[in-house]
């Protein structure tokens, strides 16, 4: 568990030293499958602390991607400042629909197979924007 | 604009997939928890992002500078709706470098154009075109991103440093157009000449009454006449020593800059032949005019490498007239253009070679190999200035640290020497 945080860590440093935007993505993977293993052997409890994991692992992202743009493009004041807000913004955004997403986990569902099939189709969708994203980047 | 999405995007959605499809093997709502940001920022990037439509002008403030100088570049920007964040970078040209920002991030609001401004170091003489812009814009949450290569291409001219020279050669003979250099002849002018009997014609103001006293009749002063000389600045341009930004061909440059004005303003026809891999050439000639054609051919000037061999025959005629100074610029380092150089001393011209010499630029290979290769380098150098000196030509150093004027004297006292040789 402990290793793959560390590992999560050491590849968002080495990316970030070598300047490779490639590397954020394993970075928070690793950290994420840290924290999933940590929900797996949780104890009573760990739950409530979820959508700020979640919101911070996307703060990190955030930021690692800020801190990999090339150092002599050189942003105006004002720029830098809304481009904080919306960070900030999203982080908080992300936050409550985190808590909203959790809420809905929590409350008493039926389980069927209609709720089986909507969650493969939303996970099937993400995995589908994943690739129409990529494929997109390598046309480009 | 060229759309693409940013590396940010496909890891988001492939972050949020691995997430959710934890969530469906693992039985764990809270990786939908994890999902749900990423989630979140794409389907709200997607949502947000538009295509920009951005127009840009690039303008300089003005198309011709010094070395050295720097140059404001004015960028105007312009989109319908606004583009909350576009990247500007505005390729600089080898002899120029920008001070400040670039490239620089900005903000653009939709309907109101938008300047930036850069400034441009001119770090080397020569023509430069100026205005290739990049433009890469953002949507709010970066996931996608519009690029576009504009190109405003305008034309910016950095003339070299001219060198100050305050003493000039005399050609040896002048033409017969009135100028600042005393002619051998007898005329019109201010410096005296000689004295001689007065003849039916004279006038009044030229007798001179002390002699006249003394030797009891008329006797009346003959001055020399003031006439221009005709000056051919001879570049070659066949073979460069040269070390990062500094080199034989800008020293060069930066001579006949100088000697061209300086001749120029002393009422000189000056013509300008550049000898080398490309050939060059403009008929001597007065006044602010040819300053400026002189100093737009020393722009084109370039090292072009050829192997063809060249006399001074493809030349044309009048661009050297007889009796002409020619000044040679020559780092000495081809054979082609010093055989040229000894063809005209063989025709007769006034010719004087400055040395811009390499040595500064060039050193010894290691070993004793290249150390002796060097030293036979130089003292092939050598022999090829005292072919010169032996043709009666003067020969003179010159590099970076030190003034042209030396260079001046230094031909002078040549001059003053072999006068009395001949003597």
């Amino acid at each position: 568990m402990a290793a793959a945080g560390v590992a999560g860590v050491l590849v968002l440093a080495l990316g970030l030293a070598l300047g490779r935007a490639g590397a954020v993505g394993p970075a928070v993977t690793l950290v994420g499958a840290a924290y999933t293993a940590f929900l797996l052997a949780r104890e009573e409890g760990a739950t409530a602390r979820v959508p700020l994991c979640a919101a911070i692992l996307l703060l990190a992202a955030e930021l690692a991607y800020w801190a990999l743009e090339p150092a002599r493009l050189r942003a105006e004041r004002t720029l830098t400042v809304r481009r904080a807000l919306v960070l900030a913004l999203a982080a908080s955004g992300s936050a409550a629909l985190a808590l909203l997403v959790l809420a809905a986990s929590s409350a008493e569902a039926r389980p069927g197979i209609v709720l089986e099939l909507a969650g493969a189709a939303a996970a099937a969708g993400a995995v589908g924007i994943a690739v129409w994203l990529l494929w997109g980047r390598a046309q480009a | 604009m060229t759309r693409s999405t940013s590396p940010k995007a496909g890891a988001y959605a492939a972050l949020a997939a691995l997430f959710l499809l934890g969530a469906l093997v693992l039985e764990l709502p809270e990786l939908v928890v994890l999902a749900a940001p990423f989630l979140l920022v794409l389907v709200a990037g997607v949502a947000l992002a538009r295509e920009p439509d951005v127009s840009a002008t690039v303008e300089l403030a003005r198309d011709r500078a010094v070395e050295g100088d720097e140059v404001e570049v004015v960028i105007r920007l312009e989109a319908p709706e606004s583009v909350e964040r576009i990247d500007v970078f505005l390729a600089v040209p080898r002899r120029l470098s920008a001070v400040g920002g670039n490239p620089v991030a900005v903000r653009l609001p939709g309907g109101r154009p938008r300047e930036l401004r850069l400034t441009l170091r001119c770090a080397r003489w020569g023509a430069a075109l100026v205005g290739v812009l990049y433009l890469r814009a953002h949507d709010p949450l970066g996931l996608f991103r519009w690029e576009a290569r504009l190109d405003r291409r305008t034309p910016l001219k950095v003339y070299p440093g001219a060198e100050t020279v305050r003493t000039l050669l005399r050609p040896l003979e002048t033409q017969v157009f009135t100028g600042n250099q005393v002619a051998r002849q007898k005329g019109e002018g201010l410096e005296f000449a000689d004295l001689r009997p007065f003849l039916p014609g004279d006038r009044i103001r030229g007798i001179n009454w002390r002699a006249s006293a003394r030797r009891g009749s008329l006797w009346v002063n003959e001055r020399h006449a003031e006439r221009n000389g005709d000056v051919v600045l001879f570049l070659d341009t066949f073979a460069e020593a040269r070390r990062g930004r500094a080199g034989t061909l800008d020293l060069a440059v930066r001579a006949a800059g100088g000697l061209a004005a300086g001749y120029l303003g002393h009422k000189d026809r000056v013509g300008f032949v550049s000898f080398g891999g490309v050939l060059n050439w403009l008929q001597p000639s007065t006044g602010t005019l040819q300053l400026y054609r002189i100093a737009d051919s020393l722009l084109d000037t370039e090292i072009v490498l050829n192997y063809a061999w060249k006399g001074v025959d493809v030349l044309p005629r009048r661009t050297l007239p007889p009796q002409a100074l020619v000044v040679a610029l020559t780092p000495l380092l081809d054979a082609r253009a010093t055989t040229a150089l000894l063809d005209l001393r063989a025709r007769g011209f006034d010719l004087v070679v400055v040395d811009v010499s390499p040595l500064p630029y060039v050193e010894a290979g290691e070993g004793e190999v290249g150390e002796l290769a060097h030293r036979l380098w130089r003292l092939q150098r050598e022999a090829v200035r005292g072919r010169y000196e032996r043709a009666g030509v003067p020969v003179a150093s010159w590099d970076e640290r030190a003034p042209l004027a030396a260079v001046v004297e230094e031909v002078r006292a040549f001059r003053r020497h072999a006068s009395r040789a001949r003597a």
